[in-house]
């Protein structure tokens, strides 16, 4: 049986599947009761589960966190939601240096089923705290698992197994994305929470990235098409741990690779998987892995996104750059 | 303690976690009506007070008028700020941006 829904209804049925399934799965973040989030996400989660279960929290992220964490000890399996990217930085403490650590902390005998849902990334003409990636903090924490869904079967299905894992998750939702419609199937899940997937079959070069970038390079290998290049297109999915199997496969029949991010490029997780799969697959590259990035400026006004953020024709330029080696 | 009387956004719908009559206990504790209030016991005319709403709608259209002919943001203006003194990484991308929009002005070579 499958669904046609936009990834912002995918995450309520797959939040609701997992409250009706777990009594210890709890919801809290701002404005998630009877507002449903500023995104809906949580639309009508509230009404059908109880004030008990899915809490309007105050504007306190490190507080949200630090409450995460006492439940989790206590046995409960609590989702939470920053409101925004930008907003998590109050949270960092608790979750780098408390939430992340927890369980090495105690030797494996305290587990912290935690999952931290933020909505992040551009194309929403919004203003600071509102556009950012900020994956690369937390794929840098040893403990935080981080994984980000870019359609709503990824969607529905991610946000059960990231409540399902014992450690913490960070679960980054592409916010511009959140009324892309697709296919769910109900029944079962199409892969496992870490596995990164092949979308696009491809010969000539090997486009990677997560979330919403994944629509943008799609776009990219369809405009490379026209023009006689063939793109091979990989969703990431997981971001930590990184599933290689795939990216190194493809790399070995291409012989070149492009990694997008809307994040700024200096010390990003396309930096750290560019140097992996120069390490692990140098003697089958025809070129560098090239990164395309975010600029390394704080997120600018709306007016200028369109210039900061990678398009299509900044990736296309990458391939260029790479079919040039 | 500040109330926001009006929507958080054009996507905000404050009647789905607050009641009117809540609404109505803040409007009450309004500064500027009560200072309008203060200002009428202690005499002033309706001049005054018509003076000051044409002044108050005056200033509000100059400032949308304004709003909307502001133009494009040069590129620059995202590197320019970032830091106090040159920085190299800055200067790099920076440089990179100008190549690689003089290119996709340029057309197709």
């Amino acid at each position: 049986m499958t669904e046609n829904l936009p990834i912002s209804r995918a995450l309520n049925a797959g939040l609701r599947r997992a409250l009706e399934t777990n009594d210890r799965v709890l919801l809290m973040g701002e404005d998630i009761g009877p507002l449903g989030g500023v995104f809906r996400v949580t639309e009508g989660l509230q009404k059908d589960f109880g004030p008990r279960r899915v809490i309007d929290s105050p504007l306190a992220e490190s507080g949200i966190v630090g409450t995460a964490i006492g439940l989790a000890m206590g046995g409960f399996r609590p989702v939470l939601e920053i409101q925004f990217d930008g907003f998590v930085f109050p949270a960092f403490d608790q979750i780098t240096s408390q939430l992340a650590k927890i369980t090495n902390r105690h030797e494996g005998a305290v587990q912290m089923p935690v999952v931290i849902r933020i909505p992040y990334g551009g194309h929403i003409g919004a203003v600071e705290h509102h556009q950012e990636s900020p994956e690369a903090y937390f794929t840098h924490t040893a403990g935080l698992r981080v994984v980000s869904p870019s359609n709503a079967n990824d969607a529905y299905w991610m946000i059960q197994q990231a409540i399902d894992s014992p450690d913490p998750v960070v679960f980054l939702e592409p916010k511009a994305k959140y009324w892309q419609k697709g296919e769910v199937d109900l029944e079962a899940p199409a892969l496992p929470l870490h596995a990164s997937r092949i979308v696009r079959r491809g010969t000539d070069v090997t486009l990677v990235g997560h979330g919403a970038m994944v629509t943008t390079l799609l776009q990219a290998a369809a405009l490379a098409e026209s023009e006689g290049t063939s793109c091979e297109v990989i969703d990431l999915r997981s971001l930590s741990p990184v599933d290689y199997g795939p990216l190194l496969d493809s790399v070995r029949r291409t012989g070149r690779m492009v990694y997008a991010q809307e994040a700024p490029g200096f010390t990003s997780l396309g930096s750290e998987i560019a140097a992996t799969v120069m390490e692990k697959a140098f003697f089958a590259l025809e070129a560098p892995v090239l990164r395309v990035s975010g600029f390394d400026v704080p997120f600018p006004p709306a007016k200028l996104e369109g210039t900061y953020l990678p398009d299509a024709d900044r990736i296309l330029e990458a391939v260029d750059r790479s079919l040039a080696y | 303690m500040t109330y926001r009387m009006g929507a958080h956004t054009t996507s905000d719908d404050p009647t789905k976690y607050r009641t009117s009559d809540e609404e109505k206990a803040w409007a009450g504790r309004d500064p500027i009506a009560r200072m309008r209030a203060y200002l009428e016991g202690r005499g002033a005319s309706q001049q005054f007070f018509d003076d000051a709403d044409a002044e108050g709608r005056a200033l509000a259209d100059d400032v949308r008028v304004r709003t909307n002919e502001l133009g494009s943001i040069p590129r620059a203006h995202m590197f320019d700020s970032v830091y106090s003194e040159a920085h190299a990484l800055i200067a790099e991308e920076q440089r990179w941006l100008d190549d690689y929009e003089a290119s996709m002005e340029g057309g197709a070579q």
